[in-house]
């Protein structure tokens, strides 16, 4: 059996990612507050946030803000952010399978975390329906798009944001994304050595580069070091 | 080569090429997939990819923190475990935080 894409589908997706709203419509406004702290327009933040549809690529885009090296900085925060989709799309390839390019690559536009994750719990269940991907896309994206406009115009009101704590949002969520990507003691390895390997970057070499060092460097020694159980002689242990 | 972001005609060039790589992350394993052979080691290079560039991310936030930071990263784990909510979870902790500098002058 193929993959379809059906309205009925799509609506289903749509409602449940307005279930998504409050969240989507909060990380917007934390956005657009930013955005509107370092310069970004209105409009420049809502081109964005359509665009880009990156929430944690475009927080951390805004740090480079006015950095002398910006362009690249920018596309560095986009490609160390979005890293995980790379993987997410790998995992979506054979539950799409079937469905006609046309319709495919349009749909992946607007994958974001919380439509894969209902993406997998779909494909766990035996249903193959994409237009629900996209449907809990949109509805994500309303929320984002509401948020982003919300947080831009009114952000200029708030004062000082550090007083807010705004600047914590982003580290928070990222700490937050690692407690669930968490699986147990085997990933102490990547995570430690990848923000060791980060830190050293970030004070000898500068510049924006320490997230792809770090993560480079934390999951190829994960991939590559031998762990317990693996290749040696010795015992196997059955957790 | 320099964009200036407070112009239109930087600004429009830096998100195009924002959004052309965004767009790319998202398509690229979607495309690769149909070519690459998934080895164990390429599976555990993939699995062991976004911890650590999480850990990337969270290392040099960490080594800058103060008092205030690390009570905003207790609550956002407590809250995490007690929800399972990620954008809950960086509420509560970017709350502490502004709590905490409110509260100590930190």
């Amino acid at each position: 059996m193929s993959a379809t894409f059906t309205a009925a589908g799509f609506r289903r997706g749509f409602l449940e990612g307005l279930a998504l709203l409050p969240g989507m419509i909060a990380f917007g406004v934390v956005f657009g507050v930013l955005a509107g702290q370092v310069g970004i327009s209105i409009l420049g933040a809502a081109s964005m946030s359509l665009f880009v549809y990156a929430g944690t690529a475009q927080l951390l885009a805004l740090h480079a803000w006015g950095a002398p090296d910006l362009l690249f900085a920018v596309l560095v925060a986009v490609v160390a952010m979005n890293a995980r989709y790379v993987l997410f799309g790998a995992a979506m390839q054979p539950w799409m399978r079937g469905l006609s390019p046309w319709i495919a690559y349009p749909s992946m536009f607007l994958m974001v975390d919380a439509n894969w994750a209902t993406a997998m719990q779909e494909r766990d269940q035996g249903r193959r329906d994409v237009a629900v991907f996209v449907g809990v896309g949109f509805g994500c994206m309303v929320g984002w798009m509401a948020g982003t406009i919300a947080g831009a115009g009114f952000g200029q009101w708030l004062g000082d944001t550090r007083r807010l704590g705004l600047d914590f949002f982003l580290p928070a969520f990222f700490l937050s994304l690692a407690c669930g990507f968490w699986k147990g003691r085997g990933d102490l390895l990547p995570l430690i050595l990848g923000a060791l390997v980060a830190v050293l970057f970030e004070r000898f070499v500068g510049g924006s580069l320490h997230v792809l060092a770090g993560g480079l460097a934390g999951s190829l020694a994960a991939a590559f070091l031998p762990r317990k159980g693996e290749n040696s002689g010795g015992p196997k242990h059955v957790a | 080569m320099s964009l200036d972001p407070n112009t239109t005609a930087g600004f429009a060039v830096i998100i195009s090429l924002m959004a052309v790589a965004s767009y790319l992350t998202r398509i690229a394993g979607f495309f690769l997939m149909r070519f690459v052979v998934v080895t164990p080691r390429v599976e555990a290079w993939l699995k062991a990819l976004p911890l650590a560039i999480m850990g990337a991310i969270l290392g040099p936030i960490v080594a800058h923190g103060g008092p205030a930071e690390y009570a905003g990263f207790a609550a956002t784990i407590a809250v995490f475990y007690w929800r399972r909510n990620d954008i809950l979870a960086a509420f509560a902790g970017m709350a502490v935080v502004a709590a905490s500098r409110a509260f100590f002058a930190l």
